[in-house]
């Protein structure tokens, strides 16, 4: 479909006059979070996280391959980003991808792959020959604005509940063992990179924290952080027009530090529990 | 040749303890998603697909067609990749489902149809394929989401479709899980011996049977007036393997009682939603009016 109609004046003044005031239309402070939905599949590495209305659904799998010829001792990670016209009748489902969607599968590759989250070397099975291959695909089911922090969320929950197949090698010779011969082995990821996006207004000094779709329509430039609950930057990135003061980034990442801490808590909290429902044990 | 374990176990059980020509548990959900106009979910087990409907909507100009809508559909699975298959089961969906629409209603309008596996347990594949073939209840449960989410986005329609697979295997099967290239080539031979070997029929297969069948077949039926009434008249179908003309009828047969069983179950849950809502939106008795 065409592009979307701007948000018209009426709604528009409201907004914002409502925010200069502190308010937002959700009835959330200005650094609350949507309420956070996690749910798993069936499979393991199968993961749907509702942050209010926005939903991703993140998908890992994985194969054997041959490893690159500069990095023999790696396996390898790709992540698949892609809006359809489910997210949003907007957007447009044909090759050509939006502004918008480059950005979002950027962060998220930044995030996640190029932050080395997770560890590359122990994919490695026998070097030079044979590696695993990991694929993240990342499907937005609905879009009320913020996918990103979604999309990371979905991401890292996802690698950190997949298994994959034990291996056994001899010389150069690879067993891959089924689940039920050998239970499934975690991957190796150093830490939990969790995204928090800032969205800031005209002539408000206040930044708002997880915009829904309208705010986003509305913002004039957001600030996206990636952060571990180790409390480390992993990457930065403010996109828009409006200057920002290197104290008010300072500010939003003091912010951003407890909302890491919190969400980190909640899906350490939702990932024991699933484990627990599972039979990870051979029989 | 050594005495191989049948297929079934005794009672004629399958491995989840269903019989042959038994479906795994339905369900379904309508409207989950927020900003499209209708949106259904339907699962055979856990092999879930989710499909939304946009439309009547805004065209593009060179998408337009005069006389009625346009209408477009695409398909995605879990792994993402984008190849045939998807284009192939977006073709079933999109020939199964379009004429059923009554696009004539709407000239010079879109309605958009994005089907989105949820959840498709498959078998792991320790060789990797590019391009792995989709499992044919996942295919099955496509046409249906796509019906339900039509039906949520009260879109007019004449009837309706719904698919079910089946997989025909072989009756006594090796003691390997999955058929290594020595057992597949000894099969090959067997097959090639032996046309006339007993086969058994399973309903909504799920990847395991699948994984090991002769053949596997999808069959859509639509139900309405003028297309197929209340028994339901072929509209779909897609068979791959080998097998005979008496296995490919009796394969429709199988599928046509089991249609009828998801039409049955669709009209119950609509109807309770429809109660539902019915209930939730009445005024209270004692609600006062406005002066």
């Amino acid at each position: 479909m065409p592009r979307e109609a701007d948000v018209n004046l009426s709604s528009k003044a409201f907004v914002t006059s409502a925010l200069a005031q502190g308010l937002r239309v959700d009835g959330r402070s200005p650094l609350e979070l949507r309420e956070l939905a996690i749910s798993f599949g069936r499979e393991l590495g199968n993961v749907t996280i509702r942050l209010g209305k926005t939903t991703v659904l993140a998908h890992t799998s994985i194969s054997l391959a041959a490893p690159s010829p500069e990095r023999p001792y790696e396996g390898t990670l790709a992540v698949h980003t892609e809006l359809s016209p489910m997210a949003s009748p907007f957007h447009d489902q044909i090759g050509r991808a939006s502004d918008e969607e480059v950005l979002l599968t950027r962060m998220v590759d930044k995030a996640i792959r190029r932050s080395g989250a997770v560890d590359r070397e122990a994919l490695c099975i026998v070097a030079g020959e044979k590696v695993w291959a990991l694929t993240l695909t990342l499907h937005f089911l609905t879009d009320d604005g913020n996918l990103l922090d979604a999309a990371v969320l979905a991401s890292i929950l996802s690698l950190k509940h997949f298994r994959r197949p034990d291996v056994t090698v001899v010389g150069s010779e690879v067993t891959v063992h089924t689940e039920d011969e050998r239970v499934p082995v975690p991957l190796a990821i150093h830490y939990t990179p969790i995204c928090i996006t800032f969205a800031f207004f005209e002539s408000i000094p206040q930044p708002i924290l997880d915009p829904t779709h309208l705010e986003t329509q509305l913002a004039t430039s957001f600030l996206n952080l990636a952060l571990t609950p180790q409390r480390e930057l992993l990457v930065v990135s403010k996109t828009g027009g409006s200057p920002l003061e290197g104290d008010e980034v300072m500010c939003c990442v003091g912010w951003a530090v407890e909302r890491v801490r919190e969400v980190n808590e909640r899906i350490e909290k939702a990932l024991k529990e699933d484990l627990q429902k599972r039979v990870l044990e051979v029989r | 040749m050594t005495s191989m374990p049948h297929t079934l176990a005794p009672g004629n059980l399958r491995a989840d303890q269903r019989l042959p020509n038994q479906l795994r548990p339905l369900s379904t959900s309508f409207g989950t998603l927020g900003r499209v106009d209708g949106s259904a979910s339907f699962a055979f087990g856990d092999v879930q697909v989710l499909c939304s409907v946009t439309g009547p909507a805004e065209v593009r100009i060179r998408d337009e067609l005069v006389d009625r809508a346009a209408v477009e559909v695409s398909v995605r699975s879990l792994p993402g990749v984008s190849g045939t298959t998807q284009k192939s089961l977006s073709a079933l969906l999109s020939s199964t489902l379009s004429p059923l629409l009554l696009t004539t209603h709407h000239p010079r309008s879109l309605i958009q149809l994005v089907s989105q596996t949820l959840s498709s347990p498959a078998l792991p594949t320790s060789q990797s394929s590019t391009f792995p073939a989709l499992p044919i209840s996942e295919k099955a449960a496509t046409v249906n989401a796509g019906t339900l989410a039509c039906m949520d986005a009260a879109l007019g329609m004449r009837g309706v479709v719904y698919a079910v697979g089946v997989a025909v295997l072989p009756a006594h099967l090796p003691d390997a899980i999955l058929p290594g290239e020595e057992e597949a080539e000894r099969m090959q031979e067997d097959e090639k011996e032996g046309q006339g070997e007993e086969v058994v029929f399973l309903v909504d297969p799920t990847a395991m049977e699948e994984a090991r069948a002769l053949s596997t077949h999808v069959f859509a039926f639509s139900f309405g007036a003028g297309v197929g009434g209340d028994e339901g008249t072929v509209v779909g179908a897609e068979s791959l393997g080998v097998f005979s003309e008496e296995q490919y009828l009796h394969s429709l047969d199988l599928v046509r009682t089991a249609v009828q069983e998801i039409r049955d179950f669709v009209r119950s849950e609509v109807e309770q939603r429809v109660r539902e809502g019915a209930e939730r939106d009445q005024v209270p008795a004692d609600a006062k009016r406005r002066k």
